[in-house]
């Protein structure tokens, strides 16, 4: 149950945006799939930054036990948490990246 | 270009992984298959092992439902002792909050031991296995989850010790929300990880 209401909520609020964007904001449509695909390049590089950060602190953890001889649990690095902060990561890497390769898009246009 | 289309494809996958998982049986599934299954005999202990507990003193669900398994166990008299296991990470010894209950539930203290040096699963089957070895108790029922059994198995086999298994289950392995399933996926993973780790440190 708790599945067919979050898969019909995501659908009801994907078409409210789809029709919003296309009628109110006057989004061409042929946009929509390279917007999902720049999404996809986030998302990408979020999910990078996670198995980084993964990896990093699974090297750390058991560096600093054999360093200090002090326990630090490997758990610690398996926390939700972790995603929250790859997906900011990622997504300011990303735009710096985008930012510094393209420097006539919209937001350095001129106004007026 | 072959950046974005690198990370495309890795946030391609990353989608379809996550939708896969909050929407499909696949990690209930995965939970079975890295899961293993209780075989309840009578032992010369139980071995409780670790789990957590709050800085409030308060057990966390698995370490609650891995200590009423083991309880359980002694009150049915399948083990003469029972062996409780957790650390003293925050100031509160785990193993200790464990065995103030069992003997508030009325379980004697002559059938209580409390081992709350061991940080890991490895130190665990260490010394609690150079515990029990000492009193020449070799049969043990060792209580954890379904999914840490296998890898706690080997390792308190490698000590000596005959290990028969007595998982303590919890609801989250048939749970079909999107959200359980995800929690499930993660502690699946995070298990298989585990013992990936320990297979490559040699301790299996």
């Amino acid at each position: 149950m708790a599945q067919a209401f979050l898969l019909i909520l995501m659908g009801v609020t994907s078409t409210l945006a789809l029709l919003v964007g296309a009628w109110r904001l006057g989004l061409p449509l042929s946009g929509l799939g390279r917007g999902a695909g720049k999404a996809l390049e986030c998302i990408g590089v979020m999910l990078g930054f996670f198995v980084l950060n993964l990896a990093v602190g699974i090297a750390g953890t058991l560096l600093w036990r054999q360093v200090t001889g002090t326990f630090l649990s490997l758990y610690y690095a398996n926390d939700a948490t972790l995603l929250g902060i790859s997906l900011l990561q990622g997504l300011v890497f990303e735009w710096w990246r985008r930012e510094s390769r393209e420097p006539s898009g919209e937001s350095r246009e001129p106004r007026g | 270009m072959r950046w974005e289309r690198l990370w495309q494809s890795v946030g391609l996958a990353g989608v379809v992984v996550f939708f896969v998982s909050a929407f499909s049986p696949l990690p209930n599934a995965l939970y079975h298959w890295s899961a293993s299954s209780s075989e309840v005999r009578p032992a010369d202990a139980i071995v409780v092992l670790g789990s957590s507990v709050g800085e409030n003193g308060v057990l966390g669900c698995g370490s609650l439902q891995r200590a009423v398994r083991g309880m359980t166990l002694y009150r049915a008299s399948e083990a003469p002792l029972i062996v409780f296991s957790g650390p003293n990470l925050t100031g509160v010894s785990e193993a200790e909050v464990r065995a103030e209950l069992a003997r508030a539930l009325g379980i004697p203290s002559g059938a209580i031991l409390v081992e709350d040096g061991a940080f890991t699963t490895r130190e665990e089957a260490a010394r609690i296995g150079a515990t029990l070895r000492g009193r020449n108790l070799r049969r043990i029922l060792l209580v954890t989850d379904p999914q840490h059994m296998r890898r706690a198995r080997a390792l308190f086999e490698r000590v000596g010790l005959q290990v028969l298994a007595a998982t303590a289950e919890s609801a989250a392995a048939t749970d079909t929300a999107p959200e359980g399933r995800l929690r499930l996926m993660r502690e699946t993973l995070g298990e298989l990880l585990a013992r990936a780790y320990y297979r490559v440190a040699g301790y299996l």
